[in-house]
C-alpha cells in the first residue's frame, strides 16, 4: 500500500473535534427572563418550538411586556435576517435585497419610517408598523398575516419598544375618509387629477406619463432610488388600494424623495381623491 | 456542437469569445428588474433569497430550513391558495413552477491536447416544482434534461451522452416539530428550535452545510471523452466534494470519474436526511445509497453522514458559518472488483460582509478494505479544497475567483494532482438573467493527465431562471 498522507492519528483528532463540536453546550438565544410572566396568548407562527423555561418561577407581568417577549421571538427567528439583531437595517441578508440602490430593510432606530399614516417627520403608529409587517412590502417583504393579528402586534410592539424607544402615536392629524361615498371615481374626478398632477409637479419625478424613469435622486442613507412606475400598481410598496395611494400622498415617504402633500391638500382633501383617481386611471383602474 | 480544433482558429475564436464578453453587453439593456421565479408565490425579488441566484444567502437559507417557506409565517401567502382541510392547493401553476437553463454556450480549451473550441446549446435545463402540501410537509420535485453529461461505463470506459430524468433533487420535507416538540405554549423562552426536518426522496444534504455543492455561481465545465471512450479531460467541478480517487468505479462497475461530487456532497442521491436547529447551532445526520447510484441498492448497504453547522453573526451587514462534516460510504464502491469503504471528513466555512461572500470546504477521503491486489499501487487517501469569493461590484456585476486544490489518491500509476484558479464575472441583466465569461487556469502541471490537460479554458455562458 502507498504511503497514506493523512493517518489514523489524525483522522481521529479530526473526529474526537467534531466530537467536541457536537457536544459543546448549545448556544441561546439571549432572554430576557426578568420580564417573563403569565398571559401569553397562542402563537399561530410559533409551530415547533419549545418551552424551556420553569414556568413556576416566573413574575406577573402585563400583557404588553409579554406580547414583546413573544415579538422577540419572531423577531429573532425571521426578521433579524434582514433588519439586523440590533434593528438598524443591517442584517445579514439586507445588502442584497438593495445591494447598490434602494430599497434597503428599514433602520428602526433612525426614526425615519417610510410607512405612516401620520405626518411627514412623525413616527408611525402602532397600527402603521402592523399593517406593514401584515401585508408586507411587495417585491421585497413578505406578508406576515399567518402570524395572526396577536402576533403582529407583538412584534410591532418589540420594534417599538426595543428600536425605537420613544412613544408611538396614536392618533393623526391627517384627515382620511374611505373610498366610498363622494370619493368613489368618476371619469371628471381624475380629469381633474391630472392637471393636480402638474402643477403639484408629480410629473418633475414620476413623468409626463407616470412611467417614472430614471433620476439621480437619493434617499436619507445617500442610495440611488428611482421614482415609482405609477402605471405599475405592482411597484407600490405602500399598498395599492385607493386608501392607501391616499394615504401615501397625504404622507409622504419619509426617507425619501417623496414629500408629504398634507399640508397642500389641507381643507381640500377632496381634492387629493381627484390625484389618486388620476393615477388610478393610469393603471386602467 | 461545433469544433475547431486547428490552434489558428482556437486563437481567432478565443479572441472573439473575449470581445463578445466586453462588448455585447453594451448592446443589451442595461436595466434589472426583479422578475421572480419562486418568488412569484410570495411576491419578493429573486435577491431576497439569493446572494445572486442561485447561491443563498441567510435568509435563503431559513426558507430552505422552514422547508420552503417564510420563517414564521406558515404558508404566509395563503390569499393565493386554496385550502381543503389542511391540504394547501395551489391556485396558480406559476406559483409552483420554475425553470433554469444554464451552460457554457462556448468554451476554448488551450494548452493541452486537443486544443479545441465548442459551441454549445446551454447544456443544463431544469425544471422545478417545489412548495407546501400542509403547513408541516413541503415538496421540491426537480428533472433535468443535461447534454454532454459524462457518464462512466465498464472497463474504466465514459461516454458523453444527453441525460434526461430526475434531476439533482426530489423529495418530501416533513416538519416534525409539532409532532415531538407539542403544541406552542403560552410562555416562549430558551433557545430557537426548527425541525427536526426529514427529507425523505433524492436529497442534496449538503444544502445545509456551510458550501453546498449545488448553487454554484461557477458551473461546471463537461469533460472530454474519445471515441474508444477514454476520458481526456475530467469535468471541472469544485475539488473539495470530488471523488478524487483514480481508478474507482460504483457498485455495478461503471467507472467513477475523478471529479464527480460524490457522498455527503453528491449534488442529489437517495436517501433520509434529518436536520434541526437549535439557537445557532444545526444539527443533520442522515443516510445516503450511495455515489449517486440511482434508483438501484447496489450493496444493500447505506451510508451514514453527521454534520454540525454553527451559525454566527446578524448584524452589521455580518454573518457566517462555520461546519464538520463525517461520512461512511460503506461498501459503496469498487477497486479492482472488490467493495471498498470509503471515509469522508471535512470542514466548510463561510463569511458574508455586506456584499462579499466567502467560502471554502477542505475534505478529506480515506479508502479502507483495498483488495490484496490493489494494495500496493493504489494511495488510499486524498484531499480537496476549494475557496471562492464572489463580490457583487454593482446591481449588475458579480466578480467570482476560486481556488480548486487536489492532492489525488487512486492508482499511482494513473493519479495526479490538480491545481486550478478561475476568475469570473457575471453580468447581470435582470435578476434572474446573467451572462458569464471566466477564465479557468491549471496553475500546477500540464500534462495528458485528464486532471490536467490543459492550461487555460475561456468560458462563456448564461444562467437564466424564470
Amino acid at each position: 500500500m502507498q504511503q497514506t498522507k493523512y493517518n489514523i492519528k489524525q483522522s481521529a483528532l479530526w473526529l474526537i473535534s467534531l466530537f467536541l463540536l457536537l457536544s459543546a453546550p448549545v448556544q441561546s438565544q439571549e432572554m430576557d427572563h426578568s420580564t417573563m410572566g403569565k398571559g401569553a396568548q397562542e402563537m399561530p407562527g410559533m409551530k415547533g418550538m419549545k418551552d424551556m423555561s420553569t414556568m413556576d418561577k416566573m413574575p406577573e407581568m402585563s400583557s404588553d411586556a409579554m406580547a414583546v417577549m413573544k415579538g422577540k421571538m419572531i423577531y429573532n427567528m425571521s426578521c433579524f435576517l434582514c433588519h439586523g439583531t440590533n434593528g438598524e437595517g443591517d442584517g445579514p441578508a439586507s445588502r442584497f435585497i438593495g445591494p447598490y440602490s434602494h430599497p434597503r430593510p428599514n433602520n428602526f432606530t433612525s426614526g425615519i419610517f417610510k410607512f405612516r399614516s401620520t405626518e411627514s417627520g412623525d413616527l408611525p403608529m402602532l397600527t402603521d408598523l402592523m399593517r406593514t409587517i401584515r401585508e408586507g412590502i411587495p417585491g421585497y417583504m413578505p406578508s406576515f398575516r399567518n402570524l395572526g393579528e396577536d402576533g403582529i402586534k407583538a412584534v410591532a410592539l418589540y420594534i417599538a419598544k426595543t428600536f425605537i424607544q420613544e412613544e408611538l402615536p396614536t392618533t393623526t392629524t391627517i384627515k382620511y375618509a374611505k373610498h366610498v361615498g363622494p370619493y368613489t371615481y368618476s371619469a371628471k374626478s381624475a380629469s381633474r387629477g391630472g392637471m393636480l398632477y402638474n402643477i403639484m409637479k408629480c410629473n418633475e419625478c414620476h413623468g409626463n406619463d407616470g412611467k417614472g424613469g430614471r433620476m439621480d435622486l437619493r434617499d436619507e442613507r445617500k442610495i440611488m432610488i428611482h421614482p415609482v412606475d405609477l402605471t405599475r400598481q405592482e411597484t407600490f410598496g405602500n399598498g395599492t388600494s385607493h386608501e392607501d395611494i391616499y394615504r401615501t400622498i397625504m404622507t409622504g415617504l419619509d426617507g425619501t424623495p417623496m414629500p408629504g402633500y398634507n399640508d397642500a391638500f389641507k381643507g381640500e382633501e377632496d381634492s387629493a381623491w381627484d390625484l389618486v383617481h388620476y393615477i388610478l386611471s393610469l393603471q386602467g383602474r | 456542437m461545433l469544433k475547431w480544433t486547428r490552434p489558428l482558429a482556437h486563437i481567432k475564436t478565443t479572441i472573439f469569445l473575449i470581445i463578445m464578453g466586453f462588448f455585447v453587453p453594451i448592446f443589451l439593456p442595461t436595466s434589472v428588474e426583479a422578475i421572480p421565479a419562486f418568488a412569484r408565490k410570495y411576491d419578493m425579488s429573486c435577491t431576497s433569497c439569493h446572494t445572486k441566484a442561485p447561491r443563498l444567502n441567510a435568509f435563503g437559507e431559513a426558507f430552505h430550513m422552514a422547508g420552503y417557506q417564510i420563517p414564521q409565517t406558515q404558508e404566509g401567502e395563503l390569499r393565493k391558495k386554496r385550502q381543503i382541510g389542511r391540504i394547501h392547493s395551489e391556485t396558480e401553476l406559476m406559483n409552483i413552477f420554475a425553470l433554469r437553463a444554464t451552460g457554457n454556450f462556448a468554451e476554448s480549451f488551450s494548452g493541452g491536447k486537443p486544443v479545441e473550441t465548442n459551441l454549445a446549446l446551454p447544456r443544463e435545463i431544469e425544471l422545478y416544482f417545489g412548495g407546501t402540501f400542509t403547513d408541516d410537509i413541503s415538496y421540491f420535485f426537480n428533472f433535468s434534461n443535461e447534454i454532454d453529461a459524462i457518464e462512466g461505463i465498464d472497463n474504466a470506459l465514459f461516454e458523453k451522452k444527453t441525460v434526461f430524468g430526475l434531476g439533482k433533487e426530489f423529495f418530501l420535507m416533513f416538519n416534525l416539530g409539532p409532532s415531538i416538540l407539542g403544541p406552542p405554549s403560552d410562555h416562549m423562552s430558551g433557545p430557537m428550535v426548527m425541525g427536526p426536518m426529514v427529507m425523505v426522496g433524492k436529497v442534496d444534504p449538503s444544502t445545509n452545510f456551510s458550501y453546498s455543492t449545488n448553487r454554484q455561481l461557477i458551473i461546471k465545465t463537461p469533460g472530454r471523452v474519445d471515441e474508444a471512450g477514454n476520458i481526456q479531460r475530467f469535468t471541472l467541478t469544485p475539488y473539495a466534494f470530488a471523488a478524487k480517487f483514480f481508478g474507482l468505479s460504483t457498485g455495478t462497475g461503471k467507472a467513477i470519474e475523478v471529479t464527480q461530487s460524490v457522498l455527503y456532497n453528491s449534488a442529489g442521491d437517495f436517501g433520509v436526511d434529518v436536520h434541526a436547529m437549535l439557537g445557532q447551532w444545526m444539527l443533520q445526520a442522515g443516510i445516503m445509497q450511495g455515489i449517486n447510484a440511482g434508483t438501484s441498492d447496489v450493496n444493500e448497504k447505506k451510508d451514514p453522514y453527521l454534520m454540525a453547522r454553527m451559525n454566527f453573526g446578524g448584524a452589521h451587514y455580518f454573518s457566517g458559518s462555520v461546519s464538520g462534516l463525517v461520512n461512511w460510504g460503506n461498501d459503496t464502491a469498487m477497486v479492482n472488483n472488490q467493495l471498498i469503504d470509503w471515509f469522508r471528513y471535512g470542514f466548510a466555512g463561510n463569511v458574508k460582509y455586506k456584499l462579499l461572500d466567502i467560502y471554502g470546504a477542505i475534505i478529506w477521503d480515506k479508502i479502507s478494505g483495498l483488495p490484496p491486489s490493489a494494495a500496493a499501487t493504489f494511495d488510499d487517501s486524498a484531499l480537496g479544497l476549494t475557496i471562492e469569493g464572489d463580490f457583487l461590484m454593482t446591481d449588475q456585476h458579480l466578480l467570482s475567483l476560486r481556488y480548486d486544490h487536489m492532492e489525488a489518491g487512486g492508482f499511482v500509476g494513473q493519479k495526479a494532482d490538480g491545481k486550478t484558479l478561475t476568475l469570473q464575472i457575471r453580468k447581470y441583466y435582470r435578476d434572474n438573467f446573467a451572462v458569464f465569461l471566466r477564465d479557468t487556469v491549471n496553475v500546477g502541471k500540464v500534462s495528458e493527465n485528464p486532471l490536467q490537460n490543459f492550461r487555460n479554458l475561456i468560458a462563456m455562458g448564461i444562467d437564466f431562471d424564470f
